[in-house]
C-alpha cells in the first residue's frame, strides 16, 4: 500500500508544484496590475478573470484543454507518465495542461487576495512616506508595497496547496494520471476503506505540514514575527 | 421598513425606496446575479414546460447530432436532447445546492451560536472538533463521507450525497457564525435576557441567532455555489448523482469522455452551465456581502 502511494504521490505533487508556480506567476502581476489601476477597464478585466476562475470547474477546463490541444496539435495526452529524471520535456509537456487546468482557480483566489490586501496597503503611511520623498512609483510598488503585502498571499497560496492535493482528485481523472486523486477515487468506489483511511490521514498531515512551513515563512518574510 | 410607515402624514416622501431597489441600484452586478439565479430556478422547477424534450427519450436517428433548430445544444450519443437534460440538470443542481447548503449552514450556525454562547470548554472542544474537518480538503472530505454512507435516495434525490456535500461546510460556517456571536454575546440585552432567567435554548434562538441572520444568508449563498460545484464534481466522478438523472456534471461523464472530440457541444454546454449557475451564485453572493456588511469577508 505504502508503495501504491509513494509512487503516485510523485506525481500528484509535481502537478501541485507546477500549478503552484503557476498560479503564483499569474496571481501577483495580475492582482498588483488590478489594485494599481482598482476602478479602470483593467481592473474589471482582471475581477471578472478571477471571478470566472472561481467559476469554473477544473475538470471542464481540463476537457477543454484537451479538446484545443487534439485540434491545434492533434495530441493527446499519453497513457503512461514519465517521471521528469527520466525525461524532462516529455515529463513536462505531459503535466503542465492538467497544472493549468487546476491553476486557473488557483491564480484567481491568489489574484483576489493580492489586489485587495494591496489596496490596503496602499494606504498605509510608510507608502505615503514614500512617495513623499520622492521614490519612483516603480520602486514604491516593488520595494515598499508588495512585500508587504505578501503575507496574506502566501497564506492563501499555503492553503490552496495543501487543498490541491485534494483538488487533483478530479483532474487526474479527466488526463488520465495516475495520481493520489485517481487513487482515492478508485478506492471509494471499490469501497476499500484502509485504503481510503490512509488517504484521507496523508492528505491531513499533508495539510498540517504544508500549514507548519506557512507558519515559518512568515518569520522569513516579516522580520517582525520570531519564534521561540 | 415598518417604523416609516407609521411617521407623521405628509413625511412619505421621505420614506427609502424599497430595499430591492437600493440592493439593484447599489450592486447591479449582484442583480444580474440575480436575475440569472431567478432564471435558473423558473428552469428548473418548470422543466417539464420549459425543455422541449424528454431528457430521457433515447433518439437513435439523431445520435450526436450538432446543435440544430430542432436540438439547440445538439444531443449526446444516446441521441438525447441536450439542452433539455440541461434544463434538467438545473433543477437536480438547484436541488442538491439550496438543500445541501441549508443543512451544512443550519448546522454550522447552530454549532457556531452554541459554542460562542457557552465559551469556555465546549467552545474548546467545538472548535477543536471543527479543526479537524477543516483539515481535509472538501472534495475529500465528500468522497470519504460517499465510501462511508453508500446511497440512500429519498425522492429521486440522493441525501447522502446532500450529507456528504453539507458537511464540509459545517466548520466553515460555525467559525465564522461564531465569532459574529462572540460579539453579540456580550451585548447588555443578552445578560438582561439571562437575568430575565430565560432558557439558554431561547436566549440561543431568540435573542442571538436573529443577530447573526446577516452573515449566515451570506455565507448560505456563497455555499449553494459551491455546493453546485461539489455535487457537479461527484456526480463527474460517478460518485454522486447517478444515470439516467440528469445533472450538469454527469453530462460531461460517461460516454462523453469517448465522444467529446467528434461532439464537443456535449461537454461545451453542460460545463457552461455549471460555470455560469457558479459565477451567478458567486457575484450574487459578493454583493449580498457588500450590502449587508462591508466589513464581513467570508
Amino acid at each position: 500500500m505504502l508503495t501504491e502511494i509513494a509512487s503516485r504521490l510523485e506525481l500528484s505533487l509535481q502537478v501541485a508544484i507546477m500549478a503552484t508556480l503557476l498560479a503564483v506567476l499569474i496571481a501577483i502581476p495580475l492582482g498588483t496590475l488590478a489594485a494599481l489601476f482598482k476602478d479602470t477597464v483593467i481592473d474589471h478585466v482582471i475581477r471578472v478573470f478571477a471571478i470566472a476562475g472561481l467559476a469554473v470547474p477544473s475538470f471542464w477546463l481540463g476537457m477543454l484543454i484537451i479538446l484545443g490541444l487534439l485540434h491545434a496539435f492533434n495530441w493527446i495526452p499519453p497513457l503512461t507518465y514519465t517521471p521528469i529524471y527520466v525525461d524532462p520535456w516529455k515529463n513536462l509537456s505531459q503535466l503542465i495542461w492538467p497544472a493549468m487546468a487546476v491553476g486557473y482557480r488557483y491564480s484567481a483566489v491568489a489574484t483576489r487576495m493580492t489586489r485587495s490586501t494591496l489596496l490596503e496597503v496602499f494606504n498605509e503611511d510608510y507608502i505615503r512616506t514614500a512617495r513623499a520623498k520622492g521614490v519612483y512609483e516603480r520602486l514604491v510598488v516593488t520595494r515598499h508595497a508588495i512585500p508587504n503585502a505578501m503575507l496574506p498571499v502566501v497564506t492563501v497560496v499555503g492553503l490552496e496547496f495543501a487543498f490541491l492535493i485534494g483538488g487533483l482528485v478530479v483532474t487526474e481523472q479527466v488526463f488520465n494520471l495516475n495520481g493520489i486523486g485517481k487513487l482515492f477515487v478508485e478506492t471509494v468506489t471499490r469501497a476499500d476503506y484502509t485504503m481510503v483511511q490512509a488517504l484521507v490521514m496523508l492528505v491531513a498531515v499533508f495539510f498540517v505540514l504544508v500549514n507548519f512551513v506557512v507558519d515559518l515563512l512568515y518569520a522569513a518574510l516579516d522580520p517582525r514575527i520570531r519564534y521561540g | 421598513m415598518a417604523i416609516v410607515t407609521t411617521t407623521l402624514e405628509g413625511t412619505e416622501e421621505t420614506k427609502a425606496p424599497h430595499p430591492v431597489l437600493q440592493f439593484i441600484r447599489a450592486q447591479p452586478t449582484g442583480a444580474a446575479g440575480l436575475c440569472f439565479i431567478i432564471l435558473l430556478f423558473v428552469a428548473g422547477v418548470f422543466a417539464e414546460f420549459v425543455a422541449p424534450y424528454d431528457p430521457l427519450a433515447i433518439d437513435f436517428s439523431a445520435m450526436l447530432a450538432p446543435p440544430s433548430w430542432e436540438h439547440w445544444m445538439g444531443t449526446d450519443s444516446f441521441g438525447r436532447d441536450v439542452f433539455s437534460r440541461i434544463i434538467y440538470g438545473a433543477r437536480t443542481a438547484l436541488a442538491v445546492g439550496v438543500l445541501s447548503s441549508l443543512l451544512g449552514c443550519g448546522i454550522g450556525a447552530v454549532i457556531g451560536v452554541v459554542s460562542a454562547y457557552f465559551g469556555g470548554r465546549i467552545d474548546m472542544l467545538i472548535q477543536r472538533l471543527m479543526d479537524i474537518l477543516l483539515s481535509f480538503p472538501i472534495i475529500v472530505l465528500a468522497l470519504a463521507v460517499v465510501a462511508v454512507l453508500g446511497k440512500f435516495p429519498v425522492l429521486g434525490l440522493d441525501l447522502n450525497l446532500i450529507i456528504a456535500i453539507a458537511i464540509p461546510m459545517i466548520p466553515k460556517v460555525a467559525r465564522v457564525v461564531r465569532s459574529s456571536a462572540l460579539a453579540i454575546r456580550e451585548l447588555p440585552y443578552v445578560d438582561a435576557a439571562r437575568a430575565a432567567s430565560y432558557s439558554h435554548t431561547r436566549i440561543i434562538f431568540r435573542h442571538i441567532a436573529p443577530n447573526v441572520v446577516a452573515p449566515f444568508l451570506i455565507m448560505f449563498t456563497a455555499f449553494i455555489a459551491q455546493a453546485i460545484l461539489l455535487e457537479a464534481s461527484l456526480s463527474f466522478l460517478g460518485l454522486g448523482v447517478t444515470e439516467p438523472t440528469a445533472a450538469w456534471g454527469l453530462m460531461l461523464s460517461g460516454t462523453s469522455q469517448e465522444f467529446y472530440a467528434q461532439a464537443p457541444w456535449m461537454i461545451l454546454f453542460p460545463g457552461l452551465a455549471i460555470s455560469l449557475a457558479v459565477f451567478a451564485f458567486n457575484l450574487f453572493g459578493d454583493a449580498l456581502r457588500d450590502y449587508l456588511d462591508p466589513r464581513f469577508k467570508v
